[in-house]
């Protein structure tokens, strides 16, 4: 208990100190920044940084370069893009990029540099109490697609998976979703308590939603083999057979995410106005005419950018196959590619391997995600 | 008049058995909960048995409070550094226009894309070199970026209805930059500003994969950890999982259903009204 409040409190002192620091930081910057000898000064210090980095932080000497470059871009944005302008805000989104950076960016740089070398649990300690660590190449790139261990599936046949997983989730989420909005949308008795029920899957802890779910497919004490029974089809192993626990997790994770899309269809019908459809009705349309040439039309740009989030948090989702294939040992059949990444890095330790396998799929995700994005127009809207 | 109820009847039908499908786990948990615990996979159900046994022994045998304290320090934590950063970049975002502005927008929509899964990794092995693993301040300083990005967003699509002349006028009669920011923008967007402490909240409260990942030892357990754990190996607590998640969900559903008044008109239309 004391424990926990010391902690908290030095790091809100952390916090604080380090903001403090950063804005005078800025401040020196901006004052300095017309000065000629500006930028060979933040050279020197880049240099004496990445000499001290070694001991002082903890870096390696190949993520060092990343804190030598920190005060010479720095210079160069503050020379080139602000010239002593834009004070304000600059100094109001500071703390929040730089965090971002620290702990986002770096990562990212962490990781690629990761991926060139080998670490795993048998050089794990070398690396920890020295920063020794051995360099490979594109070894760990050409196991991700030609696997040389039993501890993995073929990579086509998993993504193949993971692409039947993302479609299937985000079209169920997008029509059951889209469907009990316009239920919603109409005048009837009780709407509220409707949608107050209805958005309870998006309330409830996940961990929690998919725990319970996960005994209720349980084959022998669960209630949907009794609902089965019930209807005269034979029970399933639902969390032994491969097929079966797929689709009890597409399943699951339909019903969490419904909420979410229901909520935003709801949002964008009720941002229709009503004197659209008075004015269809004047001119003689049908409810099918409304329906294909207002409703539609006014309801897609509200959902293009939360159908392609809610495809990326799909596709990202390792919670729900991961609890349910966690107890079993491995989900041999049902991993998708987050779900395999997450326990080639902490089930079987191969900690360079899974840099490499992250950065792939990484890859492929920012491909497909920008293509999309590129293809439906949608970056417009939201960039204003 | 006939022609116009059964539509009407129809609706209500579809809508009763989504909300019963919606509902069933929370249902399935209350019953399984109040079980004594000899008869706890019995499918069937009778009043005469209920008893409050499950409630009493995770206080006792469990370390419930614990883990209840855990997760509580460390999310209300992330979720104050997360608004206070959340709010000052929105503030830039949305009031000043700045050479990288668009950069930073779209750096903020890339963060997104990155899967949760392929960050835990680097962020645990740096953690590890820097003897923060299994600490309330590692798993505090791993959660504060999470839901940063999208707060950002949020935050500044309110601060975009607020109208400029508001600050405009206080900077006029003498208020200094911050001043107007702090004194007439924040009052003015409490209720995003509390859909964004409460997004925090519970995107920090409900995370169990980061949390089992850099937790090991026993006090420092999170709550979703906790009832991981009662889901063991060999042998599965159901009625203290039961009894424990249901005492967790009531309090956060409440509260997301308080809320999401404000989700709804907030991450939709705005909320010009405020």
């Amino acid at each position: 208990m004391f424990l926990s409040l010391i902690q908290v409190a030095w790091l809100f002192l952390a916090v604080i100190g380090l903001t403090l620091f950063l804005l005078g930081w800025i401040k020196l910057n901006y004052k300095l920044s017309a000065l000629n000898i500006y930028f060979p000064l933040m050279c020197l210090l880049g240099v004496i940084l990445s000499y001290m980095g070694k001991n002082l932080l903890f870096l390696d000497p190949g993520t060092n370069f990343f804190l030598y470059l920190l005060p010479i871009l720095g210079s160069l944005f503050f020379q080139y893009s602000l010239k002593g302008k834009y004070k304000s805000a600059i100094y109001f989104s500071a703390p929040a990029f730089v965090i971002l950076i620290v702990l986002f960016m770096y990562p990212l740089i962490f990781q690629i540099y990761l991926a060139f070398h080998r670490l795993n649990l048998t050089t794990l300690s070398a690396w920890i109490h020295k920063g020794e660590i051995g360099w490979v190449g594109f070894e760990n790139f050409k196991e991700v697609f030609f696997p040389h261990s039993e501890l993995q599936e073929p990579f086509l046949s998993i993504l193949l998976r993971t692409c039947l997983w993302t479609f299937v989730n985000v079209f169920f989420h997008v029509v059951v979703g889209t469907f009990l909005a316009f239920l919603l949308n109409q005048k009837i008795k009780g709407v509220s308590w409707y949608r107050t029920l209805l958005v309870i899957p998006w309330a409830l802890p996940q961990l929690i939603a998919v725990l319970a779910w996960k005994g209720e497919f349980h084959s022998s004490f669960g209630y949907v083999n009794k609902i089965l029974q019930m209807v005269h089809i034979p029970p399933q192993e639902w969390l032994t057979q491969p097929d079966a626990l797929f689709f009890a997790m597409c399943f699951i994770n339909i019903w969490l995410g419904i909420p979410f899309m229901m909520v935003v269809a709801l949002g964008g019908l009720q941002s229709i106005p009503k004197s659209y459809y008075e004015a269809a009705s004047i001119d003689g349309a049908s409810k099918f005419q409304k329906f294909f040439y207002i409703t539609i039309p006014l309801l897609r740009p509200v959902m293009l950018p939360s159908i392609i989030l809610g495809a990326i948090w799909t596709f990202n989702n390792v919670n729900v196959v991961y609890l349910m294939t966690s107890q079993k040992g491995s989900g041999e059949g049902v991993d998708i590619l987050v779900s395999d990444l997450y326990k080639q890095a902490f089930q079987y330790n191969r900690y360079s391997f899974s840099a490499a396998y992250s950065l792939v799929i990484f890859f492929l995700l920012t491909v497909l995600t920008l293509f999309w994005i590129k293809s439906t127009k949608v970056a417009r809207d939201p960039l204003r | 008049m006939n022609q116009k109820t059964k539509p009407k009847i129809l609706t209500h039908v579809i809508l009763i058995l989504f909300c019963m499908i919606a509902l069933f786990p929370v249902f399935r948990i209350l019953q399984i909960s109040l079980r004594p615990g000899s008869r706890l996979f019995s499918q069937d159900f009778s009043l005469s048995e209920i008893t409050l046994d499950n409630y009493i022994r995770i206080f006792t045998e469990k370390a419930f409070l614990q883990w209840l304290w855990n997760s509580l320090i460390v999310t209300i934590s992330t979720s104050l550094v997360g608004v206070a950063l959340a709010a000052t970049a929105a503030y830039a975002f949305s009031r000043y226009s700045f050479p990288g502005r668009k950069t930073g927008l779209l750096f903020l929509m890339m963060t997104q894309m990155v899967p949760c899964a392929m960050m835990i990794l680097p962020i645990y092995l740096i953690l590890t070199r820097l003897r923060l693993l299994d600490t309330y301040t590692g798993l505090i300083i791993a959660y504060s970026v999470t839901a940063l990005p999208f707060s950002i967003w949020v935050l500044k699509g309110y601060f975009d209805t607020v109208p400029k002349s508001l600050e405009e006028s206080a900077r006029i009669d003498g208020c200094s930059e911050i001043g107007a920011f702090y004194r007439v923008l924040l009052p003015l967007s409490l209720p995003s500003l509390a859909i964004v402490f409460l997004f925090n909240f519970t995107s920090a409260w409900n995370e169990y994969l980061v949390a089992s990942t850099l937790i090991q030892s026993k006090e420092l357990m999170t709550w979703p950890l906790g009832l991981q754990e009662l889901q063991g190996h060999f042998n599965t607590e159901w009625g203290m999982f039961a009894s424990g998640s249901l005492l967790i969900s009531i309090p956060v559903i409440i509260l997301f259903l308080y809320s999401s008044k404000y989700m709804l008109t907030g991450l939709t239309v705005g909320g010009i009204k405020g």
